[in-house]
């Protein structure tokens, strides 16, 4: 599904900056994002290599706590899942 | 779902790998991967949390899920809930951002913008922005950015972007196949999959007999418009329509053609269907003999689109495609398809005896 990732602002270069999460840095371009004055400690919202939206550093942890969670469910926890058919 | 985002955090991958035979493509393999099980984690979220946790999580198409889940639940505890005008402004905004946004990140290159037309495409996306945070302040000023464009006009200039990007999306080496539309009219019998084979189904979505295609192509379609061009033009066209239409809707001009939103009530829960900018997206929620939400399922139009023997496999496996032409005209084509996912077009040399 249509997951985006918040990433920290570590340094800008024209249309393009580096941003890290949880320990792993990414080029991410800004092209989308043109008009909007970013700046190093800013949070974005990351899909497939691009900023999307700026958003808050606190809607940035809160997303990370949901992926947290996420990261805790097991792969495939649906109860009828283990009965269904493989390809 | 894999541990950190060092090791990949991954939110999945359609591969696309093309083998050729005498500089041809012979055949053309799908794989759409997914994280599995990610719905069961709004389960640990009290109900009244959850539209706006999806909302969070799935950003891409974040009104959509959020909306889908706020009907899918309140049909779950037997409530009924009543599609709105604001999710329609919110579903109209996001359908005409996330569709110019595609437009930008895969057509800008084969349909490069002028600095004026990128001036208004930029623009157009900050008003969106404001409008799915219910700012509506410069709403009226998204005619001028669209008219830039050309989206909308009833007889663009052959100059205007929109032209351009319908003579952009032009391939013949692929068939002219009618999409077989992902309906209000499946919702039961995608229900029903849904419960008997849970997430199984949910990565490898199908229909008996069909191959269902979902998103602005097949909406279009099934509703019978009249689409100029022939073809892969045909697909760009949807979009462009449903742009205009989106606009149309936000402004006030235009009430939707077809419903946005789908819900009701299953045994032992309920469901919302909502026609995403990508197509039709599923939220079913199971309760529990306490009445407590006990299964979630979620179900993307990429998977639909994207699945092995599906509408994009289909297509790109009868193209007479020339092995230089593959990787460009593939990638073109899953494109058109649009996928909310990261995609990658690989094109092999197929051993030979």
């Amino acid at each position: 599904m249509c997951i985006a990732v918040p990433m920290r602002i570590e340094a800008i270069d024209g249309l393009s900056a580096r941003c890290s999460a949880r320990g792993a840095e990414r080029v991410v371009s800004l092209d989308l994002l043109h008009d909007s004055p970013l700046c190093v400690g800013d949070w974005l919202l990351v899909h497939v290599g691009r900023a999307l939206k700026p958003v808050s550093a606190e809607e940035a942890h809160a997303t990370w706590e949901i992926f947290d969670l996420m990261l805790e469910t097991p792969e495939s926890p649906d109860r009828l899942d283990a009965d269904a058919q493989k390809p | 779902m894999r541990k950190s985002l060092d090791q990949g955090f991954d939110n999945g991958r359609v591969t696309i790998r093309a083998r050729m035979t005498r500089d041809m493509v012979a055949d053309v393999v799908v794989d759409c991967a997914r994280p599995r099980g990610v719905a069961s984690t709004l389960l640990r979220f009290a109900p009244a949390e959850i539209p706006a946790i999806a909302g969070r999580l799935f950003a891409l198409c974040g009104q959509s899920q959020a909306i889908a889940a706020r009907h899918a639940i309140a049909a779950a505890l037997g409530r009924t809930v009543e599609a709105n005008a604001m999710d329609l402004r919110r579903l109209a905004a996001e359908r005409l951002s996330e569709h110019l946004r595609s437009c930008l990140i895969g057509w800008s290159r084969a349909a490069p913008l002028n600095a004026l037309e990128l001036a208004a495409a930029r623009q157009a996306l900050a008003i969106l922005q404001r409008v799915l945070a219910d700012q509506l302040d410069g709403l009226q000023d998204i005619d001028a950015h669209m008219a830039a464009l050309g989206v909308g006009a009833a007889a663009p200039a052959d100059t205007a972007w929109s032209a351009r990007l319908i003579a952009a999306a032009r391939d013949d080496a692929f068939p002219d196949i009618s999409p077989d539309a992902l309906s209000p009219a499946d919702d039961a019998a995608v229900i029903d999959a849904l419960a008997r084979s849970g997430d199984s189904f949910v990565a490898r979505p199908s229909l008996p007999g069909r191959r269902p295609e979902t998103g602005a192509y097949a909406r279009a379609i099934a509703r019978g418009a009249d689409l100029p061009g022939s073809g892969f033009s045909r697909r760009m066209a949807a979009r462009l329509i449903e742009m205009a239409e989106a606009r149309d809707l936000l402004l006030g001009r235009a009430v939707a053609s077809l419903p946005w939103i789908s819900s009701g009530m299953i045994e032992n829960g309920g469901y919302a269907a909502v026609e995403t900018p990508r197509g039709r997206l599923y939220h079913v929620v199971w309760r529990n003999v306490d009445n407590a939400l006990a299964r979630y399922l979620i179900l993307a139009p990429t998977e639909w689109n994207f699945a092995a023997d599906g509408p994009f496999a289909h297509l790109a496996a009868q193209a007479r495609l020339p092995a230089d032409r593959a990787t460009d005209s593939l990638a073109r084509l899953a494109a058109l398809f649009d996928p909310c996912v990261a995609c990658e077009t690989r094109v092999d040399e197929a051993q030979h005896a």
